[in-house]
């Protein structure tokens, strides 16, 4: 089982913000978003419930588990 | 880019070409007096001029290493984004500058045994590293100062948390480590006694940590100054702390072989470079594991 995420859409829906402008908004890198967003770094659960909120959704509807 | 900071790269990328020119033109000259003086020839009276010359052409590399550096650094603080050839040449620049005062000390240390007729073969391969060292640092600092006068001069988004002083400060240690090692080895090929040895490697090995002095300055900078925070995210701990465990891992059979060795060869050079073979041992794996890391998971 693997932790599998929507960021890249839910970026693209909200006006097509940039890793760096999530990042600057949950307080962490731009590298760090992008490997979020590649599934090679599972987010700690206040970073992911930050991130959730920042596009204003439950947290499943950004992150997901992905079965083998 | 503001037109400071452009005149600048352009006064230090000229003053690179007349350093590369010093540069060679002093190893030519060494490659002339190195067989002489080791052969303990009769003093020429050309080596006076050889001197004069010499002296000017140190001054010249000097000031351009110190140019470089502060260009190089300060369009990194004020444009918020480095690359490794940046980092690279801003530590590569800083440890060469500072061996350019041991390269002083080496030419007087080999006048002095010259005339109490003592070989200087040692001190000779120190000094011939010490310039294939500037060069190297001439090279990349040129590279740099040109790859920052063509890139866009658009400000970048502005980042909360910053990202340059973690790659900073891995690519510095990936560089110091390789340098350190190198400087390492050449040490144990140097022939010179473990006394002097350990001075010499000693003042190296401090020397080519000084980038990390020079990094931990500009985290001060950017703590009190108001800029992007140096703090670390949870991404960055976490590969710290992984490369950290596999750098353990890594040094503790060349620590144990080190064990063996220091029983059977005590008093030997093994027991001067220990430390300083381990420390940048350790420093280049954990640096590179970390910026392996950070980059690519």
């Amino acid at each position: 089982m693997e932790l599998g995420n929507h960021l890249k859409k839910l970026r693209f829906e909200h006006g097509q913000i940039t890793q760096q402008a999530l990042a600057n908004a949950v307080g962490v890198t731009r590298l760090t978003i992008h490997s979020i967003e590649n599934g090679k770094f599972n987010p700690s659960t206040l970073l992911a419930l930050k991130i959730a909120r920042f596009f204003g959704v439950d947290l499943e509807e950004v992150f997901f588990i992905q079965e083998d | 880019m503001s037109r400071f900071l452009k005149s600048l790269h352009l006064t230090a990328l000229s003053l690179g070409f007349l350093a590369g020119v010093a540069a060679a033109f002093n190893l030519v000259i060494f490659s002339i007096l190195f067989p002489q003086v080791t052969q303990l020839l009769e003093e020429q009276p050309s080596w006076e001029t050889y001197g004069i010359v010499a002296a000017i052409n140190i001054i010249v590399i000097a000031f351009y290493q110190l140019l470089s550096v502060i260009a190089l650094l300060a369009n990194m603080i004020t444009q918020r984004k480095t690359s490794t050839l940046v980092v690279a040449a801003i530590a590569v620049g800083i440890i060469s500058g500072l061996m350019i005062l041991g390269d002083i000390t080496l030419l007087s240390d080999i006048g002095n045994e010259y005339e109490a007729g003592l070989q200087t073969r040692g001190e000779w391969l120190i000094l011939f590293a010490s310039y294939g060292l500037h060069l190297l640092s001439l090279g990349m600092g040129v590279l740099a100062l040109v790859g920052n006068l063509k890139k866009d001069t658009q400000p970048a988004e502005q980042p909360i948390k910053d990202e340059v002083l973690f790659l900073s400060l891995h690519t510095t240690g990936v560089i110091c480590g390789i340098l350190g090692l190198a400087g390492v080895i050449t040490g144990i090929f140097s022939s010179l006694d473990p006394w002097m040895l350990q001075m010499v490697v000693g003042i190296t090995s401090l020397l080519i940590l000084a980038p990390y002095l020079v990094i931990l300055a500009v985290w001060i900078f950017r703590r009190f100054w108001g800029l992007p925070s140096p703090d670390l995210d949870e991404k960055q701990f976490q590969d710290l702390a992984r490369a950290g465990l596999t750098t353990l891992l890594m040094i503790l059979p060349v620590m144990a072989i080190y064990y063996r060795v220091q029983i059977t060869q005590e008093g030997g050079i093994f027991s001067v470079l220990w430390f300083p073979l381990l420390l940048f041992m350790a420093m280049s794996f954990f640096s590179s594991l970390a910026l392996r890391a950070y980059r690519y998971n």
